[in-house]
C-alpha cells in the first residue's frame, strides 16, 4: 500500500479545521493512519466521501498499551451509529463515518467544550506552562540584556541567537494559550444556547514562526560558518542531532514497551529511564567527536 | 458543574432520562431517541457516554446490571423529580404561549 509522510500544522484544540484536513485528504485518495509530533503518514486509497470527527478522552496516554475498557464502551457507543475509529493519539481520538449525514458523536456543545478541557489539562496546559516557566526568565534575561549592553549581547553570537529562538518560544506559548483560552469563553457563552463555535485556527501564526526559527537557525550556523567557528559549528550540530538521536530512541523504546503490553506508569518510568541512559551516551559521543576533530588531545585524555 | 447543568434539562437530557424510565442499556438508548421523537431528537454517541456518566455521579440514575460491557441503567427518585420539574416547567410554557396565542 503507497503511504505519504507530510508535516502538519495543527493546533491540539482545532479540532475543526483538522476535520476539514482529513476530509478533503480522504477525497483526494488519503485515508490519516498515524500521527506523531514529527509528521504524519497516510495511506492510499479510493477516494472517499467521509465524516471525520475529533474527540478528546482526558485518560488517554501515548503509553497505554491498549485501550482501557472506558475507551472500548466508547468505541462500541461510537460504532453503533458508525462511526469507526481511525486512530488514537494522546487525548485526541479520531473516528469517520462512511454514512451519509451521520449524527455526530458529540451533538451537545457544552460536552464538546468540557471534555476538550478536560483533555488539555491532562498534557498540553501543563506542558505549556512547564514552557513558560523555563523560556520566561530565559527571554527577560536576554531582553534586559539587549536594553543594557546591547553591544555584548550581539556579539555573543550564541547569545543573541539562543535569546530571540527562546524568547519567540515564550512569546507563542503566551499567543497560543491566550488564543484558546479567548475562545473558550467565546464557546461557553454560545454553548449556553446550544450552538457549536469553530475552533481558532493559528495555522498562519505557527507557520510564521516556523519559518522565522528556520531563518535564525540559519543565519546562525551561517554566522559560524563565516567566522570559520568550526567547534562552534559542530557543537550547535551535535546539540541538535543528540536530541534527534535521543528522541527517535525514546520513541522506539515507548513502542516497544507498549508492544510488550507493559502498563502505562511503568513505561513512562522505563522510557524516561532510555532518555536519560541515550542522552548521556550521545552527548559523551558527541564531545568525544568534537575534542577529537579539533585536535584537543589533553582535553580528551582528561575526560575519557 | 454538573449542578449548574440539570437546572434545566436539555432535549438530550430530557429523552436519555425518559428512556430510563425502564431498565435499558446505553447502546439501546441510541436507537430509542430518535424512535420516540420521529427522529427530531437525535443523541450523539459521546454525548451520551458523557451524560450517563454525569447522571450517574448526580444519582439521577443508578447501574442495573453488567454484562461484560454492556451497562445497563435505570432512573432514580432523583433523576424522576428533576423530569418532573422539567415537564412543570415546559407545561407551563406551553400553557402561557396557548393564553396569548390560543391551543391548536
Amino acid at each position: 500500500m503507497k503511504r505519504k509522510r507530510r508535516q502538519e500544522l495543527f493546533a491540539f484544540y482545532d479540532d475543526t479545521a483538522l476535520k476539514s484536513h482529513l476530509e478533503k485528504m480522504a477525497k483526494n485518495g488519503w485515508m490519516i493512519e498515524k500521527m506523531s509530533n514529527y509528521f504524519w503518514t497516510y495511506v492510499k486509497t479510493e477516494p472517499r466521501d467521509i465524516t471525520f470527527e475529533i474527540t478528546y478522552h482526558h485518560a488517554a496516554s501515548e503509553f497505554d498499551p491498549h485501550r482501557s475498557d472506558d475507551q472500548e464502551t466508547f468505541d462500541e457507543f461510537c460504532e453503533h451509529t458508525g462511526w469507526k475509529l481511525a486512530l488514537s493519539w494522546h487525548q485526541m481520538q479520531i473516528y469517520y463515518n462512511e454514512k451519509t449525514s451521520p449524527t455526530p458523536i458529540q451533538t451537545d456543545p457544552n460536552i464538546r467544550l468540557e471534555a476538550m478541557h478536560k483533555a488539555m489539562w491532562s498534557n498540553y496546559l501543563i506542558s505549556n506552562i512547564i514552557i513558560l516557566l523555563i523560556s520566561i526568565p530565559i527571554s527577560v534575561m536576554f531582553i534586559a540584556g539587549m536594553i543594557r549592553v546591547p553591544e555584548e549581547v550581539i556579539k555573543s553570537g550564541t547569545g543573541l541567537f539562543v535569546g530571540i529562538l527562546v524568547t519567540l518560544l515564550a512569546v507563542y506559548t503566551i499567543f497560543d494559550l491566550t488564543v484558546y483560552f479567548r475562545w473558550r469563553k467565546k464557546a461557553l457563552i454560545l454553548a449556553e444556547n446550544g450552538e457549536f463555535c469553530p475552533s481558532p485556527n493559528t495555522s498562519i501564526v505557527q507557520r510564521c514562526v516556523i519559518y522565522f526559527t528556520y531563518l535564525i537557525l540559519a543565519v546562525w550556523l551561517l554566522n559560524k560558518f563565516i567566522k570559520f567557528d568550526m567547534l562552534m559549528m559542530l557543537s550547535i550540530f551535535s546539540y541538535y542531532a543528540s536530541f534527534a538521536v535521543a528522541a527517535i530512541a525514546v520513541n522506539k523504546a515507548k513502542d516497544m514497551f507498549k508492544h510488550l503490553n507493559v502498563e502505562r506508569d511503568m513505561n513512562k518510568f522505563l522510557s524516561f529511564i532510555v532518555a536519560l541512559i541515550v542522552s548521556f551516551i550521545t552527548v559523551r559521543f558527541f564531545i568525544y567527536i568534537i575534542l577529537l576533530v579539533t585536535g584537543n588531545r589533553e582535553m580528551i585524555e582528561l575526560l575519557f | 458543574m454538573p449542578r449548574e447543568k440539570f437546572k434545566t434539562l436539555t432535549e438530550q437530557m430530557f429523552y436519555i432520562l425518559l428512556c430510563l424510565k425502564e431498565e435499558c442499556c446505553g447502546m439501546d438508548i441510541l436507537d430509542r431517541v430518535p424512535e420516540m421523537t420521529n427522529g427530531r431528537v437525535n443523541v450523539g454517541s459521546g454525548t451520551l457516554y458523557n451524560l450517563l456518566e454525569q447522571f450517574l455521579a448526580e444519582e439521577m440514575i443508578r447501574e442495573t446490571k453488567v454484562e461484560g460491557r454492556k451497562r445497563s441503567y435505570i432512573i432514580t427518585p432523583k433523576g424522576s423529580d428533576r423530569l418532573r420539574e422539567e415537564y412543570d416547567r415546559i407545561t407551563a410554557q406551553a400553557s402561557d404561549y396557548e393564553k396569548l396565542f390560543g391551543g391548536k
